[in-house]
């Protein structure tokens, strides 16, 4: 009983395989030169290359393995909706990215805080408002008064 | 006499006030870190890389390492007291040391681990001292057919080490050279996979990557774990038991063999050297089927050996160039960064910062001493702080020293990719290290082998004329021959059970 499409290895070795045929394309359009005289894309083609031979064989030995042995996709393993923790976590992270020049370092600081404290760590909102606040507070003290670190103010702040 | 010299003005930069309390302040983080799980040396270099641009580099550099040698102290506590290991080189130490503490002699354990420790380092950094500058005297004759060889050593070696599949190990070292060559050509200027993006012109930085594949990954995949319980056990009667010392006398020594042998390879570090000293003492025991119920021995040699590694870790990285492993990676793009390049000519450009690290590695062993013994209680409290309030804080770190790199929200960005990355190939079992090391060593080893192929007029056979480079690369090539027998004798021995 054969279900490559099940299996994790096979399924990371396909998507490598794409990823060096693409690497394989750019590298080229760079220039692969002469083995006498290398172009910037030599070294970069030989590497997709080899990596798409190492997936080949990572998918094909995935593909031979049989279902049901221990090899099975591992995120199956996981209970209902394990993924909306690290999916929110990474989404507060951008969002701390985009509105870090807006805000300014230390509102962006005391929202990350109290978003991933209360809301990801689903701690009481006072314990994550204490927390917030403390953290803001040191790390102004710290990266801008003590390491004089040029950090954004906040573009939507008067001043 | 020179050699004397050196010594002296090693402890004359290092006793510096300021670097004296760079060095406290590295070793103080280092036991911290080792003693929390969920963070490890890799991870903490990384958060701290950016904070160290605004202090002299010799501080940095000592502050750094005292992080990484301070960390293999720590991480014993938490794998005696709490079974959880602080870091992947006290992981065998759960074995023996767990279950000395339910015996209730924890005390014991953390004794000797610490003794054992400060030993090996000691001894170690003597190794490092008198092997490291000869060796950067001897590798000034290197050409770049010898680099490129032994950087292929490194590379291999840490694949074939790496726990898990090898394959996936090379696949992801060949990811990480990939994109160690983003941004301009070194010898064309040439744009390379920058995709339109000035900011990656300059490549795609250190400090995102690694703090994306280690700090952000970990905290990701920590918080799916379950909460931890501390063995409530005494930690008195560090010197109590005589007879104890007396057994783990010969594997403290064999430790730091061991540890300092696996240390300088390639590939190798404090990890692997606990593993294997835990192996050889198992075979020189006399009663090998004890290990694992709770011998002394079985905590004295993984402990003195990772701590031999932590410090002989530096001879490739300071006389070579060539970092060993991922943490020695980390802090070679910390030297780069600092405008001090790694290598032969560090002694003798920088002598600062090579005999002051080395001096300051004697001080600060001897800093860990004193914050170990008498302080364990204090880090077992610190294991108590909850992963729901660290995580936040490790986020924030991470967030603000990757911004504080080029001041650069682009780099935010790259972090969360390389996150979710990380945790995505730690689901799927594939190591982050290898890529993190290759990475690393990506932009000598391009330059090194297009150098040799133009020296050679485009000949291959320049690798295989050469005795170091020769001698490298038929280990390259055992080694991945090995492996794939090996791979090979254990599928045949399977089916045979069958």
């Amino acid at each position: 009983m054969l279900d490559p499409l099940k299996d994790r290895d096979a399924a990371s070795g396909l998507f490598l395989f794409l990823l060096s045929i693409s690497m394989c394309i750019m590298a080229f359009r760079l220039g692969l030169g002469s083995w006498a005289s290398p172009g910037p894309g030599f070294a970069p083609f030989g590497i997709a290359c080899l990596l798409g031979f190492l997936s080949i064989i990572l998918s094909v030995k995935a593909m031979v393995r049989r279902i049901g042995e221990k090899e099975r996709i591992s995120f199956a393993k996981e209970k209902g909706f394990w993924w909306v923790r690290p999916v929110f976590i990474l989404l507060i992270l951008v969002g701390y990215g985009f509105f870090l020049n807006l805000f300014g370092f230390s509102f962006s600081n005391f929202l990350l805080m109290t978003f991933l404290v209360w809301g990801i760590a689903r701690q009481g909102l006072k314990l994550a408002l204490i927390v917030s606040i403390l953290t803001t507070v040191a790390a102004y003290l710290l990266f801008i008064k003590l390491l004089g670190l040029p950090l954004p103010s906040g573009s939507i702040w008067p001043g | 006499m020179e050699f004397g010299n050196f010594i002296l003005y090693g402890l004359q930069v290092a006793i510096q006030p300021l670097n004296l309390i760079y060095c406290f302040i590295g070793v103080f983080i280092g036991t911290l870190i080792g003693v929390l799980p969920g963070i490890g040396p890799t991870g903490t270099l990384s958060l701290l890389l950016p904070i160290t641009f605004h202090i002299p580099p010799v501080s940095a550099i000592i502050m750094l390492a005292g992080i990484y040698y301070g960390c293999q102290y720590g991480g014993s506590i938490t794998s005696i007291l709490a079974n959880i290991p602080g870091e992947a080189s006290s992981v065998i130490t759960t074995l023996d040391g767990y279950q000395m503490a339910r015996q209730g002699k924890a005390g014991l354990a953390l004794g000797v681990s610490t003794i054992g420790s400060f030993i090996a380092g000691t001894i170690a950094i003597i190794g490092l001292m008198f092997l490291a500058y000869p060796l950067a005297k001897a590798a000034l004759k290197f050409g770049p057919p010898e680099y490129f060889s032994l950087m292929c050593v490194g590379l291999v070696l840490l694949t074939f080490l790496t726990q898990g599949s090898m394959l996936k190990s090379l696949i992801m070292a060949l990811l990480g050279l990939f994109i160690g060559l983003v941004g301009l050509d070194p010898f064309t200027a040439k744009p390379r996979f920058t995709f339109g993006f000035k900011e990656l012109m300059d490549g795609v930085g250190i400090i995102p990557l690694v703090m994306g594949l280690f700090g952000i990954s970990e905290v990701l995949l920590n918080l799916e774990s379950e909460g931890r319980e501390i063995y409530k056990t005494e930690t008195r009667g560090l010197f109590a038991s005589l007879k104890g010392w007396v057994k783990a006398k010969w594997a403290i020594v064999r430790g730091t063999i061991v540890g300092f042998l696996c240390g300088i390879l390639p590939g190798g570090g404090a990890v692997l050297a606990s593993f294997v000293s835990y192996a050889v003492e198992k075979r020189f025991s006399k009663h090998p089927e004890k290990f694992g119920t709770g011998v002394i021995e079985g905590v004295a040699a993984p402990e003195s050996a990772n701590n031999a590694a932590a410090q002989s870790s530096f001879v490739p990285l300071l006389s070579l160039g060539i970092p060993p492993n991922v943490v020695m990676a980390v802090l070679y793009g910390g030297l780069l960064i600092h405008g001090i390049q790694p290598g032969p000519f560090l002694v003798k450009d920088h002598p600062d910062v090579f005999w002051g690290l080395v001096a300051s590695m004697y001080i600060g062993n001897i800093m860990l001493l004193i914050l170990n013994l008498p302080l364990i209680g204090m880090w077992v409290k610190i294991l108590k702080v909850p992963y729901t309030i660290l995580f936040p804080l490790i986020l924030l770190f991470c967030l603000i020293g990757v911004y504080s790199v080029n001041y650069a929200v682009f780099d935010i960005y790259l972090m969360v990719i390389f996150g979710c990355a990380g945790y995505v190939m730690k689901k799927l079992d594939f190591e982050p290290a290898p890529l993190v090391m290759a990475y690393v060593l990506s932009p000598i080893l391009e330059s090194s082998f297009r150098r040799s192929l133009s020296l050679s007029g485009g000949s291959l056979t320049i690798f295989f004329v050469r005795p170091i480079s020769l001698a490298g690369m038929c280990a390259v090539i055992g080694l991945i021959v090995f492996q794939v027998l090996s791979a090979r004798r254990s599928k045949k021995r399977k089916v045979d059970v069958q």
